[in-house]
């Protein structure tokens, strides 16, 4: 049996780095220390050697919007992003029953060894009229519903999701937005929508749902993750819930750490996302939250658009951008190049919130999945949208210099990417996916991560030959 | 991608568009009034046309109903002996579905030398001059959504430094639906870049976000600050905006915004009015204060034209100077 080392990297875990070598074999990383040797060697040198990035936020477009982009692009992306698993959020259908989780996985399947992990619905056909049925989606092997990129908006219906959810030990993901409040809104309301003549949304459509949010896990008990925070004031309202001992959790986008509305400047609609590029308090409170661990996550807030519909006024264009390639860059960027920082926000702490931390995150240890990325933090380049996976490659951040760029990904030990390139990995059989049942709550959790309990998950050897 | 203020640039730098008023910076601005005091003489002329422009073709693109600003520019264009050319919105392939950015192709495909455009989006004569200035096409921002207007404030400037002399030092009013309008957006830009003080007098509802960041004075009440303005330059309001709550009904903000008979007797001594047009009277304007000889509109409406030759001169002519035959 082939075997793989990781050579002459230096290891980035929960606890500290240090210079070790990495041994895969079958899937599995089997040896970790100086000086190993294997039958194909993956060099390292100069870089950091960490577990695989799990997004929180991509959003996917196959089935239904394939021409924006397909899903082995999307899964291409990401394993070049550094991404070994991704929480995906159907832009154009929902997730609703076992039947459909079961067709998404057999898509993600076909994709590669980059794990997809379907967000159920949190209400009906995301509808926000009725609860999704979430005993079948858990039984499926679904640990978050949400109905993004759509917020539950309405009041009661989030309470009744947040009380159902709770037994099934579901982490319900909303998009902190009151709908009303933000009507109308393409950008920020601020200095650059005032300047620009732009219907701006107001951080407090923000606020409102937020707060509303956190009222109601007071209430019901249940396990929340705030999904792209983007104002100063949230990530207050998130650190006093999480100093109550509340179980809330919150991510923020990249491109939210670094850039602000005054990129909107220019009416590149490249610039309009969703929640909107906020004002330079804000993203220094993003920045701030990240570091101090209020905010759990960074996600790519991957949400590819078409070419043609970002090629229009701002006001027509549909909110969203590429991410996925960017991302891990951008978080370095915002964290002072703090590798341990940007691993807690991108690896550690999101593969807990997902539920996959039994093969994705924590440290690299023998005996677990060779989810692995290696990253080159001093490698500099310039984004050039379009050399972009996907026909969706619109970026805010298109022309920027920017440093740390991922050299290899390994998904369950397959080197998807080599030195920087998906195309020069070998083709590799692709293990089955990973949507397994969920065993009941068990207390005892090992987490590495500050985040609050939750039962962790107990799943066979995902790297099984198929 | 185009900047903010993009706009026109120094005299000796190749001028490409007018997006807005900033671009054009405070020399910019000062000699386009200076240029356009030129083509008031041309309008006097017994033939009031130059050849400057010959064989120069603009093209009207309009996604928006309008009349005032579109006679005028047609006839500026006139003037100066340019070819024009109408991209009637509602009867071309738009209604089917084209893209603007495919519509701008086309239309730079036939071979033109300056779109005018009016947009109800905001930024959108901004994109197009992303897509053309490659091509040496100039764009001109005719009204783009709430953002800018930039020939509307160019002649309020005119009309208003030749009613009062210098802008310097003055004090203007700008009162009405600030918040969504492009007219007061580029009337602030301008004023200020002339050394005006600008006073706002708005409902809250319809001042817009952020004012603080305008470098402009702002007052709750008109009858605070009628009696101190040098210019009182009223803004048209919409009917729709009792539809959006922005304000309870027209006869209430007539009441506490409208430039009433009463209130046009506290104005100072010398003070004049502005109003871009369309007016309503018994609105925003007591019609008596409309046919008011302090009030300026129809002035206004006669400078459209002089400065939009300005405009499409600077853009589209030899250069600065003024060497255009009779």
């Amino acid at each position: 049996m082939s075997s793989l080392v990781i050579k002459g990297g230096r290891l980035v875990e929960p606890t500290g780095e240090r210079f070790a070598d990495v041994v895969v074999e079958q899937g599995i990383v089997t040896s970790i220390g100086p000086s190993l040797d294997g039958d194909r060697t993956l060099d390292a040198s100069g870089c950091v050697v960490g577990p695989g990035l799990v997004d929180l936020g991509c959003a996917i477009n196959e089935p239904g919007l394939e021409e924006i982009e397909r899903l082995v692009e999307t899964a291409e992306a990401a394993a070049l992003g550094g991404f070994t698993a991704l929480l995906v959020a159907p832009e154009a259908f929902s997730v609703d029953s076992a039947a459909e989780v079961d067709a998404l996985a057999e898509l993600a399947h076909r994709t590669g060894p980059v794990e997809m992990l379907p967000l159920g619905s949190a209400t009906h056909r995301r509808e926000g009229a009725r609860l999704a049925s979430m005993g079948e989606l858990v039984d499926a092997g679904v640990r978050c519903i949400g109905d993004l990129p759509d917020p539950i908006g309405d009041d009661l219906l989030a309470r009744r999701v947040f009380e159902y959810s709770r037994p099934f030990g579901l982490t319900v993901f909303d998009q902190p937005l009151n709908r009303s409040l933000a009507a109308g809104g393409h950008l920020h309301e601020g200095e650059w929508s005032s300047r620009l003549g732009i219907a701006g949304e107001p951080a407090e459509a923000e606020h409102l749902a937020v707060m509303r949010d956190i009222s109601l896990v007071g209430l019901t008990g249940a396990s929340v993750h705030l999904q792209l925070i983007s104002s100063a004031s949230s990530v207050a309202m998130v650190e006093a819930a999480r100093s109550q001992g509340l179980a809330v959790t919150a991510s923020v986008s990249a491109a939210h750490l670094t850039l602000t509305d005054a990129a909107c400047a220019g009416f590149d609609p490249s610039t309009k996302l969703a929640p909107p590029l906020r004002a330079e308090p804000d993203r220094q409170a993003l920045v701030d939250g990240v570091t101090r661990g209020v905010i759990s996550a960074v996600v790519s807030g991957h949400r590819p658009r078409s070419i043609d519909a970002k090629d229009d006024t701002f006001d027509q264009s549909p909110p969203g951008a590429h991410g996925l390639e960017v991302a891990m860059a951008l978080t370095l960027e915002a964290l002072g190049g703090d590798v341990a920082a940007m691993h807690r926000s991108m690896s550690w702490n999101p593969s807990v919130i997902a539920g996959v931390e039994d093969r994705h995150g924590a440290s690299i240890e023998v005996g677990r999945p060779a989810n692995i990325c290696v990253i080159d933090p001093n490698e500099a380049w310039t984004v050039d949208a379009r050399t972009f996976v996907g026909s969706g490659a619109v970026s805010p951040v298109h022309g920027r210099q920017l440093n740390g760029r991922v050299r290899h990904t390994l998904c369950s030990g397959v080197p998807v990417v080599v030195d920087g390139d998906h195309r020069s990995a070998p083709p590799s059989p692709i293990p089955r996916p990973h949507l397994v049942a969920i065993p009941p709550a068990d207390p005892a959790s090992d987490s590495t991560s500050d985040l609050p309990d939750r039962p962790p998950s107990k799943s066979p050897q995902p790297n099984e030959e198929k | 991608m185009t900047e903010p203020g993009n706009g026109l640039a120094s005299p000796t730098t190749q001028v490409s568009h007018l997006i807005d008023i900033e671009g054009l910076g405070t020399e910019g601005l000062q000699q386009m009034l200076s240029l356009t005091d030129h083509f008031v003489e041309v309008t006097k002329r017994k033939i009031p046309k130059v050849p400057a422009l010959r064989g120069r073709t603009v093209v009207w693109l309009f996604y928006e109903d309008s009349t005032r600003t579109r006679l005028s520019f047609e006839s500026a264009a006139r003037r100066l002996s340019a070819d024009t050319l109408n991209f009637s919105v509602s009867s071309s392939s738009v209604n089917k579905g084209e893209s603007l950015h495919d519509t701008v192709s086309t239309i730079c495909a036939m071979g033109v030398d300056c779109i005018v455009v009016r947009h109800r989006s905001s930024g959108a004569p901004a994109r197009i001059a992303d897509w053309v200035d490659p091509l040496g096409i100039s764009v001109v921002n005719a009204g783009d959504g709430w953002h800018q207007h930039p020939t509307q404030a160019l002649l309020d400037c005119y009309t208003l430094r030749s009613k009062l002399g210098s802008l310097e030092g003055r004090r203007i009013g700008i009162i009405g639906d600030v918040k969504h309008s492009r007219v007061a957006r580029s009337q602030v830009d301008a004023y200020r870049l002339l050394g005006a003080e600008v006073v706002l007098v708005a409902p809250p509802t319809l001042l817009p976000p952020a004012v603080e960041t305008w470098g402009v004075e702002l007052a709750d009440s008109l009858d605070d600050v009628l009696g101190e303005l040098d210019v009182v330059g009223l803004l048209r309001m919409q009917n729709e905006r009792m539809d959006d709550a922005l304000v309870p009904s027209i006869a209430d903000y007539t009441a506490t915004y409208g430039l009433t008979v009463e209130r046009a007797a506290c104005l100072a001594p010398g003070a004049v009015i502005t109003h871009p047009g369309p007016i309503n009277r018994g609105v925003e304007i007591a019609p008596e204060v409309a046919d008011d000889p302090r009030c300026l509109a129809l002035s206004q409406v006669a400078n459209g034209v002089p400065v939009r030759m300005a405009v499409l001169y600077r853009l589209l002519g030899s250069g600065l100077d003024f060497p255009v035959d009779r």
